[in-house]
């Protein structure tokens, strides 16, 4: 399909209600096309700004080797990259961008991910468990009982028994693949209505730990079947018939997001504040606060030093943290590192039994929700998580609802 | 481990920072309602206080700062702390200034009501002042008897002291535990009615190491007292360095300047870099700076230099990936810095195109 003639946000828009209605028929028919992707959107999220300053784009891409030409002056621009067309970027807020693209998974997929680790602009955006138990209790529980809901778990405890290697990575490429590697991973899907999910999801959950790390969530469309996939590393993809309303559903979720993430940002980052004194003199202090991470049970002694060495010492693994580890002690280690998706500072101390994590002036509070996402994923999917003195869940969920927060 | 005076301070800023209820840190100051006013922030002392401590013979400091100071609002209460990791007696040798029970003469002159109104508070004459010593384990008896002393000294020269006491730092098995001197009386509620064997306010795993991350790497002042310290002070401006870089790397050209380093590694470096003892550790950044720009240079990478600026330009996207991976080779992040050396500290190469 030429996009070129595309002049405006209606016409792009319209093509991609379009496509959606097409695709949906596809699917109930059963007849989804071999080479027709579903719409996905992809939302990644920018080093914050000064203010209210514009996102200049084409700065941001610049390390991506995307090319993008202006399809109307608000902010819509269509993106090529060196295999050609992939879809059209929209900036959603002051530090957020969504690509929506009709390409298959893989070719989608994989451009995502190159570009966004070829450059410290961008990273995606992470919806932890915890985001997505929010949604879903307080949104699709009360308010669609009896819809179609989708989960997928999926929590792969990569770090037990033996080192992480590269074969690991390797079949981790898939890590972002709408299909499950079931011999990798331990996951379950589980498509039912609300209420019956809410009958044995807490259960489940109890019962099974590991269920408590959502890699996504189908939230239904409103007055449609089918419904929008949300996965954890930001990605979107449509199954239902209106792009217009999955696209409003992810600003929403942007919305919460981005709450949260200044929320993080405004109580955690670590900054020394001066004041000039009478006398011409200047006093500092320093505010901020930690980000505890706490595992109960503990990590086992061989996982901790997997997840260490894996980490930074051999520079494998989900989290791409960057840093030379502190010893102190066999179980203990501080780490005054670097987050490698943004290049900037991370300070952690990491022990079996926590993570505690400093976010220097800067720092992008996304940095939490991955770390959460990933720990979440790979260490420990009970993970209690505090940011400063207050539940992460507490804090998405006051944002959802508009509750005041600290 | 052994105290060191920045394990001590940052144990204290830590304790005035929010925590999880759940969590190892029980932050005691700031759940009593006590915020960090500041670091390090000296204040001159009234002229007859001086006066009176100079014809009484009492050494004094004109000008004390002491390491933290907490401020409450609510009770308008400030809470001066010191963090040493002896005790010392209250005699100072004749022409010593800077010995510590200068010091502690000073901020023991230093009331409320005095410190309210130089920093500008309203109703400075409701604010009260107590000042606090936190020394090693053990050595708190010790301390809180010169105190006294000193306090008694004051009296004698007509200047009224505030009160004071002296808290022990005592490391065990299972965390870290506060013990008030049997004869002080500490205005902070966890202090008031302690257990015989103190508060706990960091809870460890048996034989854990006590250190937590160091929010201020560093204090002029002193230096650095052990091993950790030196590598935490290392590894904050390495990757400081390579944040700056590679964070800037998507920009065709852009600047980073060795102010800019020094105040990523040492947050508070903008307030204490004009201290003498500051010098020298800048002059140490710079040479491991000029050496690691010179590694990038062999790569290709054009860099110019602009007094203390280095200007990274004709940044293409290739370009960028091999800065990257350079700075995230093993041969970087494993490198050696070396801030401690005279070589390095008095290095003079700057007053010339050093770079």
């Amino acid at each position: 399909m030429d996009t070129l003639h595309f002049t405006s946000r209606e016409k792009v828009f319209d093509f991609l209600d379009d496509y959606a209605c097409q695709r949906k028929e596809e699917i109930d028919r059963h007849q989804l096309g071999k080479d027709q992707g579903l719409i996905k959107t992809y939302l990644m999220e920018t080093l914050p700004t000064n203010g209210n300053a514009v996102m200049d784009v084409p700065v941001i891409l610049r390390g991506t080797g995307w090319r993008i030409t202006p399809v109307d002056e608000a902010a819509l621009y269509r993106v090529r990259d060196k295999e050609g067309e992939l879809g059209f970027l929209e900036t959603l807020s002051s530090r957020h961008l969504a690509l929506h693209s009709t390409k298959k998974t893989d070719r989608a997929d994989k451009a995502l991910r190159n570009a966004v680790f070829a450059t410290a602009q961008l990273d995606f955006a992470w919806l932890a468990g915890s985001t997505f138990q929010t949604v879903w209790q307080h949104l699709v529980l009360p308010q669609m009982p009896d819809r179609f809901v989708t989960f997928k778990f999926e929590h792969l405890a990569r770090f037990e028994d033996a080192p992480w290697d590269e074969s690991d990575e390797e079949l981790d490429e898939d890590w972002s693949a709408d299909e499950l590697i079931e011999r990798r991973a331990s996951t379950l899907a589980i498509t039912e209505r609300s209420n019956q999910i809410a009958r044995f999801l807490p259960q489940l959950q109890t019962y099974h730990p590991p269920f408590k790390a959502i890699k996504m969530l189908r939230i239904p469309a409103a007055e449609a079947r089918g419904g929008y996939d949300f996965w954890s590393w930001g990605k979107v993809t449509y199954r239902a018939p209106t792009f217009r309303d999955g696209r409003t559903q992810i600003l929403s979720i942007t919305r919460l997001y981005e709450q949260t993430t200044r929320a993080i940002e405004r109580r955690l980052w670590l900054q020394a504040e001066k004041t000039t004194l009478r006398d011409g003199g200047e006093s500092v202090t320093l505010t901020g606060a930690p980000v505890t991470l706490a595992f109960d049970p503990p990590l086992s002694l061989s996982t901790f030093q997997n997840f260490i060495t894996t980490t930074f010492e051999r520079g494998q693994g989900p989290l791409r943290l960057w840093g030379n580890p502190i010893p102190l002690g066999e179980r203990k280690v501080h780490v005054y590192g670097i987050d490698l998706h943004l290049w900037k500072r991370i300070y952690l101390e990491i022990t079996p039994q926590r993570m505690i994590v400093i976010l220097p002036q800067g720092t992008c509070g996304n940095t939490v929700h991955r770390l959460v996402t990933n720990v979440q994923r790979y260490l420990d999917p009970t993970v209690r998580v505090f940011i400063a003195d207050e539940r992460y869940n507490d804090l998405v969920k006051g944002a959802f609802l508009g509750q005041a927060t600290k | 481990m052994e105290q060191t005076p920045l394990f001590q301070l940052n144990l204290m800023i830590w304790l005035t920072w929010p925590a999880p209820p759940s969590g190892i840190v029980r932050p005691i100051f700031r759940e009593d309602g006590f915020a960090l006013r500041g670091i390090g922030s000296a204040f001159e002392l009234p002229l007859e206080i001086r006066a009176r401590a100079g014809a009484a013979g009492t050494p004094f400091k004109e000008r004390p700062g002491p390491d933290l100071l907490l401020d409450h609002h609510q009770h308008r209460l400030f809470l001066p702390i010191e963090c040493k990791v002896s005790s010392f007696g209250p005699d100072v040798p004749p022409g010593n200034k800077k010995h510590q029970a200068c010091q502690a003469a000073a901020l023991l002159s230093a009331t409320g009501s005095y410190l309210a109104d130089y920093f500008g508070l309203p109703a400075p004459a409701d604010w009260q002042a107590y000042l606090l010593y936190a020394v090693s384990g053990s050595q708190e008896a010790a301390m809180q008897a010169t105190l006294g002393h000193l306090s008694t000294r004051l009296q004698t020269a007509h200047i009224d002291p505030t009160p004071a006491g002296a808290l022990g730092i005592h490391m065990r098995d299972d965390g870290i535990y506060l013990k008030l001197a049997p004869a002080a009386s500490v205005p902070v509620t966890a202090l008031q009615a302690l257990p015989s064997d103190g508060v706990r306010v960091v809870e460890l795993e048996n034989g854990e190491d006590p250190r937590l991350l160091y929010l201020l790497p560093w204090d002029p002042s002193i230096g650095p007292a052990d091993e950790y310290e030196r590598r935490v002070l290392e590894e904050r401006v390495r990757s400081a360095l390579t944040s700056l870089i590679g964070s800037r790397l998507d920009a065709p050209t852009f600047e980073v300047s060795l102010d800019e380093i020094l105040q990523a590694a040492v947050e508070v470096w903008e307030v204490w870099h004009d201290r003498q003892a500051a010098t020298g550790f800048r002059n140490a950044v710079r040479v491991y700076v000029k050496q690691i720009l010179a590694q990038l240079r062999k790569t290709g990478v054009d860099i110019q230099i602009r007094r203390n600026t280095f200007i990274f330009v004709q940044i293409t996207p290739q370009v960028a990936q091999m800065v990257r991976r350079y700075l995230t080779s093993a041969s970087f992040r494993q490198g050696e810095i070396d801030l401690w050396s005279e070589a390095v500290q008095l290095d003079f190469s700057s007053l010339a195109d050093g770079w």
